[in-house]
């Protein structure tokens, strides 16, 4: 520092001295204080926008982030709380495929009473006149119409079936439907062995003649006999 | 009122105790921030600045006497100062090797009124008159000063040697009309 030197601090005081400097002081101390002042005023509005914008971020990040909690615990709650009743609901594909699978390959030509538990009538008739594409997605549809009338036969048999998951009974689902049903492609023959079965089917509905289609015949036989009159 | 009874009222939030050190402290700032910064708007602009920042750090300050709220207030003014040059760019100081001390002419600056030191001063270049006030008029040493500005130490010894010499030869220019003024 150098406040030793007593003549030093003489001059240095005499620069703090506001009557000997009074030309250069605020010339208006109450225009200077209103500018001030409003910049203060400023401040805590300005601190109170921050606020309440830092309070609605918080608010839209809750609104995002609980329904995406939400949805990753339901699943679980839902596989544990669920009685058998209901796991049951969920599975009935997987019971009743396989259970029309079972009947139709086990399917006695000369059985009338079995051919006739299956509900199959109305959907494959009306769709006989149909293109063979176009059936396709047909029997694929009246797959449900199986599954309501053959899932108490075969899922209430055993506890052991009710009790199973979910996930375990989907996976044998589109692989034995494809592979009885005969719709595993595009190709020509397989659709024509396709409508024999399909015909074969019909004929037991329509308690008709109990025999096997020639593939020769193909389609013909088959729209010979949509009407029972024909 | 006391000064400490204001501080704490404006602690508080209250407007007339802050207006009321505001009216007692500004005449002093605004001396401090012209002899920085020469403009007087740019001295008001700090000056306003400075203040804003002193009530809105108060709650931070422990008041241990008027001195010492003096000298931090002048602190505040100071550093808003060296902002505003910072800001204006007008404060480039080209590096130079360290000058030899010049000899102050103390008795000289004595002889003289406020006005004549206070005009003085702000007769040198920004350069000149920035290191001259830190270190001759506020105390800093160089370290301080070349850490401050972003400077070389011997930058600001020169800088200052160069305005102490700056300095003499304008009051031995002008000598001649104190010593007429003086006499009469």
């Amino acid at each position: 520092m150098l406040n030793e030197n007593p003549n030093e601090m003489n001059w240095r005081n005499k620069l703090e001295d506001v009557d000997g400097l009074s030309s250069e002081v605020v010339s208006d101390k109450n225009i200077a204080w209103e500018k001030l002042y409003s910049r203060i005023q400023q401040k805590t509005v300005r601190m109170n926008s921050r606020v309440w914008y830092q309070l609605a971020v918080a608010c839209i990040i809750a609104a995002i982030i609980i329904p995406f909690l939400m949805i990753d615990k339901n699943p679980a709650k839902q596989i544990r709380n669920n009685p058998i009743g209901q796991s049951q609901k969920t599975a009935p594909p997987d019971f009743s495929l396989t259970t029309v699978n079972e009947n139709t390959s086990q399917f006695p030509l000369n059985n009338k009473k079995q051919a006739h538990q299956l509900p199959l009538k109305n959907n494959v008739v009306n769709k006989k006149h149909r293109s063979p594409r176009i059936e396709k997605t047909a029997i694929a549809t009246s797959v449900p119409v199986l599954e309501e009338n053959t899932i108490p036969v075969t899922s209430f048999s055993s506890p052991i079936l009710s009790t199973s998951t979910v996930a375990q009974v989907k996976k044998k689902l589109p692989v034995v439907h494809i592979n009885e049903l005969g719709i595993s492609g595009d190709d020509p023959s397989n659709m024509a062995r396709y409508y024999e079965h399909r015909a074969f089917q019909l004929k037991f509905i329509n308690q008709q003649v109990y025999t096997t289609s020639s593939p020769g015949r193909g389609f013909n036989i088959l729209k010979s006999k949509i009407n029972p009159s024909n | 009122m006391e000064i400490i009874e204001l501080i704490r009222e404006a602690r508080q939030g209250s407007t007339a105790s802050q207006k009321y050190l505001f009216d007692l402290l500004s005449d002093k700032m605004m001396l401090v921030c012209v002899r920085y910064l020469k403009s007087r708007e740019d001295a008001e602009e700090a000056m306003l600045n400075g203040f804003y920042k002193f009530f809105n750090k108060l709650p931070l300050f422990q008041y241990q006497g008027d001195a010492a709220l003096n000298a931090w207030l002048k602190k505040i003014m100071v550093n808003e100062c060296l902002m505003i040059l910072r800001r204006k760019n007008v404060f480039t100081i080209v590096t130079e090797a360290a000058a030899a001390e010049i000899p102050f002419m103390e008795d000289a600056l004595n002889n003289l009124s406020a006005k004549e030191i206070f005009n003085l001063i702000l007769e040198l270049p920004v350069g000149y008159r920035t290191v001259f006030n830190l270190h001759v008029i506020e105390g800093l040493d160089h370290k301080e000063i070349s850490s401050l500005l972003s400077i070389n130490e011997g930058t600001s010894k020169s800088q200052l040697s160069k305005a102490k010499s700056l300095l003499q030869k304008k009051l031995l220019l002008n000598g001649t009309t104190y010593v007429k003024r003086k006499s009469q």
